[in-house]
């Protein structure tokens, strides 16, 4: 497994060539997933337990998460009531603390450690679904376009290769260092990308433009549809606005 | 009959989409009554697995009540809630009613689990039968040979992609990649079960239940419509 998961980070041909003949290629590309999955979601699980540990901990850090994001709101907006809507927050903030305060204190039948362990390990053994979710609508929607361009490989074949992509996001794992955390996730995206693009060269023996193409093609036509239907709803809403002067 | 090794196997085919499994079912001369089993089998330890999934969620929350009435003090103490009923009074009762409506939303309930337990093999059954049912008729239609028996068959081996909702069994645990997975698995079944090509595969599992869906929900509008008129005096001239 540990050879598979390098084969994929160093882009070697020959280990994708002798996944893409093995009969059990989507077995051994699910349990890259797996080992993948498992030390994100673990290392997160962790992060996450650590900075909750304890509930004045947990409002801590839900204080300073709310704290960031109405800052976010009132630098971004440019809406003239924000002076008002900045007042009530304000007002309101500390009693509503004290509200989510009250109900961490709350008694359970388990004790508190109990439930942090589960969540623990909901977020251990979620990540890898999490992943597994994402690589297979990425490998179905570049095993259509694939075929449309001459592609020889099949759904099991394209499935077990596009697993690999999935190995550059053990990086996912660093994503709790303040500050580097979107850098990492940025890098671990590229670098999947890269992997899918040559997994999907070599399960459907395609040269890599066309690989490229294939990978690339529904997600830029998305953009594209989303783009579109962005502008019509504006121009519908102008047409509408035009029609009704206030 | 069956034995459970055979379901387990036939089960972890269908995870991992394996050919050899779907060809089994195929040409099984009991592959119905093997899927009817396998669907059975895996919708009651999904059942099973939420169930002791929610009771772990139930004994790590609080009681309902005492979080209610903590939630509805918190709530009343809020400076905007008390300028809000100055202005409108109607509204107190009204935040307080929808507090107290909102006990089964709040905490998960393991009665509700246990109830689940006995119908998800049922609603399993049902879903596998309707969805199967659709897909043969389409798959016929797009040129396929295969008879009801081999489509049902065939299509049983999606169930196993349900065997990834098993981590359900952790409290707060997310499941994902089923419904794909599943889809995937069926498009499989499709192509094996009536030899189709890949592309009449796929239409054979995308138009009919969307052709169903839009039939089932022009008449249920129709039917809304229809209520609406009856029961509201003076639409209907």
């Amino acid at each position: 497994m540990i050879e598979l998961f390098n084969g994929a980070l160093t882009l070697n041909r020959q280990l994708m060539l002798g996944l893409r003949e093995a009969p059990d290629t989507i077995q051994r590309g699910f349990l890259l997933i797996l080992l993948v999955g498992v030390l994100v979601g673990g290392v997160n699980g962790i992060s996450n337990l650590l900075s909750t540990a304890t509930p004045e901990q947990a409002l801590e850090n839900f204080r300073r998460e709310l704290e960031t994001q109405i800052d976010q709101l009132v630098l971004t907006s440019n809406d003239p009531n924000m002076a008002e809507v900045t007042r009530v927050i304000n007002e309101n903030k500390e009693p509503f603390f004290a509200l989510i305060n009250d109900i961490q204190l709350l008694p359970t039948a388990l004790p508190r450690p109990a439930g942090q362990l589960f969540q623990l390990l909901a977020t251990t053994i979620s990540s890898p679904l999490s992943y597994l979710s994402s690589m297979l609508l990425a490998a179905v929607a570049t095993h259509i376009v694939a075929r449309r361009l001459n592609g020889q490989g099949s759904l099991q074949q394209m499935i077990g290769l596009s697993s690999l992509s999935v190995a550059p996001h053990a990086l996912d794992a660093l994503a709790f260092i303040p500050g580097l955390g979107g850098t990492i996730t940025l890098i671990a995206w590229a670098w999947g990308l890269v992997v899918l693009i040559v997994a999907t060269s070599i399960a459907h023996r395609i040269d890599s433009s066309r690989a490229t193409m294939a990978v690339l093609f529904i997600p830029l036509l998305m953009v594209v549809l989303i783009g579109l239907a962005c502008c019509l709803l504006l121009v519908f809403a102008g047409v509408l606005a035009g029609a009704n002067p206030v | 009959m069956a034995s459970i090794t055979t379901i387990l196997q036939l089960s972890l085919g269908g995870l991992l989409l394996d050919q050899r499994a779907f060809h089994a079912q195929r040409d099984a001369p009991d592959g119905l009554r093997r899927g009817a089993l396998l669907v059975a089998f895996v919708g009651l330890l999904v059942g099973i697995a939420a169930w002791i999934g929610n009771l772990g969620e139930y004994l790590t929350q609080p009681n309902p009540n005492q979080l209610l009435e903590t939630l509805l003090r918190g709530v009343v103490q809020l400076p905007l809630y008390q300028e809000l009923v100055a202005e409108s009074p109607d509204l107190g009762s009204a935040v307080e009613q929808s507090i107290g409506q909102s006990n089964g939303l709040l905490v998960s309930n393991p009665l509700q689990g246990l109830l689940g337990l006995f119908f998800a093999p049922l609603v399993a059954l049902l879903v596998w039968f309707i969805f199967g049912s659709i897909v043969h008729v389409t798959a016929r239609i797009l040129g396929g040979e295969g008879s009801f028996n081999q489509t049902l068959a065939c299509t049983a081996l999606a169930s196993g992609a349900n065997l990834l909702a098993l981590v359900q069994l952790i409290p707060y645990a997310q499941v994902a990649a089923t419904t794909t997975l599943g889809l995937i698995a069926t498009y499989l079944a499709v192509r094996e079960s009536h030899r189709l090509s890949s592309w009449r595969s796929f239409g054979a599992i995308t138009l009919g239940p969307v052709l169903f869906t839009l039939l089932i929900g022009g008449l249920f509008c129709c039917v809304l419509f229809l209520a609406v008129n009856s029961t509201v005096p003076g639409v209907v001239r």
